[in-house]
């Protein structure tokens, strides 16, 4: 009888909340619509989706045009439609990079390969080290050194440092890591940053009785943060991971800074559009291959949309 | 019959008897293995853990946070200290072509940074052109961001569309965007002119007229995305009862967002503005995705320009101490101009606590 009376509460609350939910939705609605700042950024909006959905929508339909096609017609759909395009370009997007053993051509699969042997270990570095990090400095407060990090993050960020790449390089040529993509994945495992300021706020917020309780059962201080602490943050860690493995990914500039000889597949696309083959350097294979490089992000965008745009906070600068 | 009833009851008593006779009997065999499993385990097994003393718990928890700590704490020395304080030294430094080394040399690099900067015909304006599409940035970009996460947050009709798009373009990579857009204003743009009537449509992107422009659009026409997740999720954080009573007052939509959201959302806001400040010096447009090492000087940044003297295709060695001399030169003026903005935000702006 309790639990059937829980229930129907339970169900009622949920109902009313719905409700409430709604009218609110609707009155939000009815409101906006009458106010004439809404307005303007309600149509600000609505071009902004045309100015961004268009660029992307054209270049998909053209990905799909012959050449003579795309120079007749640039508007409107093709006449045929090329599938063979993305094969084209799929067998002719390489990279010629110098070896031990002398030129080589790496070729897509590899430069795919290459990408994701990058953007997973570099995610991994530097997610777990911020995590760490901001976890050390949120909950051992006790100790100088953990109170140290933040107002450190802190400095870091208002004290710019500008122009420190040159140093960077000269450091990287004399101790032979330039062009070592392991030693830069490991150079990934600072805390400064962004990053580490979301997970601070993480674990400030997140109850410290929790801990207690499982250091009272003989839990260590490791289990604590893995079997804990970590799970309790998994949707900022989850969220941030995702976001640091996209911007792995999508950075083509690593490649022209600091690994000239391990090409990925966002840096082709860069040399791609220079490309002068005869058969490929059409506009229409361009943007094909733009199209290659671009679906598996849209993939993980479309599968982990709720969790990348998730609520993620920052905090304060007051140190 | 009643006999029967007896005698059967006699043998039922009796079985119920030797039953638990059995019962008791393997009740106490099972006693006996289970006190001698106890005691095989006492002999193997160590002796329950002692309660750790306050100094080795204390132990244990430095060696954690010493394990948690070491690595981040030594990539931030390498990878931060050492490279800054190489590029100090850097500067003073010359690179000699033909031995292959570096030499002390001075102010040389600064005097020649100083001078490219003050009297250079190409160098002195690129200044102005950061400093002015800075400007752009706050002044458009860095509003409408605010108010785009606020009709967001606000749920406004067709706000999950909005989100979605917004934040595109921090998801796709900058090239795939840049080479859309840079076809796109090819291609499309001059037909579109054309049809509106205009005879000789120009080249967005190539002339110099229109391409700084373009690129100070195109800046912000993708700026959005991360930064409007977070200040979304810091008008999340906004409790309910406030925004209630505000609506029960009856105040506009640009007054709730004019008087509580942006005092309520100041501190990630103060993030943004004063990180931003350096972008003075270090923002590149997005110069290098569509020009490459090539862009015309015209239309070229402060940052652009460094940048390319490092990893352009002429860099060499020779110019990593005048790369290294203006970043020294930079921070000298950004660093104390962040604290400044800092101090201003936080003297100015609205203290909210919540």
């Amino acid at each position: 009888m309790t639990t059937e009376n829980n229930t129907c509460a339970a169900m009622a609350d949920v109902g009313t909340k719905l409700v409430k939910g709604k009218k609110q939705k609707s009155k939000i609605r009815k409101t906006f619509m009458r106010q004439p700042f809404s307005i303007i950024i309600f149509v600000l909006l609505v071009f902004y989706v045309i100015s961004f959905l268009s660029p992307l929508i054209w270049a998909f339909i053209c990905s799909f045009k012959s050449r003579t096609d795309f120079v007749l017609n640039k508007f409107g759909l093709p006449e045929e439609w090329m599938f063979e395009n993305y094969p084209a370009v799929f067998k002719e997007l390489y990279i010629r990079v110098l070896t031990k053993s002398g030129f080589k051509n790496v070729y897509a699969w590899q430069l795919i390969g290459n990408a994701l042997f990058y953007s997973i270990g570099s995610t991994l570095v530097t997610t777990t080290s911020h995590c760490i990090t901001a976890y050390a400095a949120a909950r051992y407060g006790k100790y100088l050194i953990c109170r140290l990090l933040y107002p450190l993050v802190i400095v870091v960020m208002l004290l710019p440092i500008v122009g420190s790449l040159a140093s960077e390089l000269q450091m990287l040529h004399t101790i032979g890591a330039y062009d070592n993509v392991v030693f830069l994945m490991f150079m990934k495992g600072g805390f400064l940053g962004t990053n580490f300021l979301i997970f601070y706020a993480t674990f400030k917020g997140i109850s410290w009785e929790y801990a207690e309780a499982a250091f009272i059962d003989g839990a260590s201080h490791a289990r604590v943060l893995f079997t804990i602490m970590i799970p309790l943050a998994m949707t900022t860690v989850t969220a941030l991971a995702l976001l640091t493995f996209i911007g792995y990914w999508n950075d083509w500039s690593v490649n022209v800074i600091y690994l000239p000889n391990f090409p990925m597949i966002s840096y082709a696309l860069y040399t791609f559009q220079n490309n002068t083959i005869n058969s490929i350097s059409s506009v229409p294979h361009r943007l094909a291959a733009c199209m290659i490089v671009l679906f598996p992000i849209l993939v993980i965008f479309l599968v982990f949309r709720k969790k990348l745009m998730g609520n993620l906070t920052v905090g304060g600068l007051k140190g | 019959m009643e006999n029967e009833k007896k005698k059967e009851s006699v043998f039922v008593r009796a079985a119920k008897a030797v039953k638990n006779g059995l019962k008791k009997a393997w009740a106490a065999v099972k006693k006996f293995f289970y006190d001698v499993s106890v005691a095989v385990y006492r002999k193997t097994h160590k002796k329950p853990r002692k309660i750790r003393s306050y100094s080795a718990r204390r132990r244990s928890e430095i060696l954690f946070l010493v394990c948690l700590l070491a690595y981040p704490i030594l990539i931030f020395f390498v990878g931060y200290v050492y490279v800054n304080i190489n590029s100090v030294l850097l500067t003073f430094q010359t690179y000699d072509i033909d031995k292959g080394v570096f030499y002390w040399s001075g102010l040389t690099n600064i005097k020649k940074v100083l001078s490219d900067l003050i009297s250079d015909p190409v160098i002195s304006p690129m200044f102005g052109r950061s400093l002015s599409s800075y400007a752009i940035r706050m002044l458009i970009g860095f509003p409408l961001n605010i108010i785009f996460a606020y009709v967001i947050y606000k749920k406004i009709p067709f706000s999950g569309l909005f989100q979605i798009v917004l934040f595109l373009p921090s998801i796709i990579s900058s090239m795939v965007v840049t080479l859309m857009f840079k076809n796109f204003v090819d291609y499309i743009v001059p037909a579109v002119f054309s049809a509106f009537g205009m005879k000789n449509p120009p080249n967005l992107l190539f002339d110099y007229q229109t391409a700084f422009g373009m690129q100070n659009f195109y800046t912000i026409w993708v700026g959005f995305g991360s930064q409007l997740i977070l200040y979304s999720g810091a008008m999340s954080r906004i409790p309910d009862s406030i925004v209630e009573f505000g609506e029960l007052e009856g105040i506009t939509m640009f007054k709730e967002f004019w008087h509580v959201t942006i005092p309520m959302i100041w501190q990630t806001i103060t993030i943004f503005l004063v990180t931003g400040v350096a972008t003075i010096f270090t923002g590149q447009l997005a110069l290098f995705n569509f020009y490459g090492t090539n862009a015309p000087t015209e239309i070229q940044t402060i940052g652009y320009y460094f940048f390319q003297r490092v990893v352009g295709e002429a860099a060499t060695y020779a110019d990593y101490p005048y790369a290294a001399a203006g970043g020294l030169l930079f921070t000298l003026v950004a660093a104390p101009v962040t604290l400044l903005a800092r101090w201003l935000l936080e003297k100015f702006g609205p203290n909210v606590e919540f």
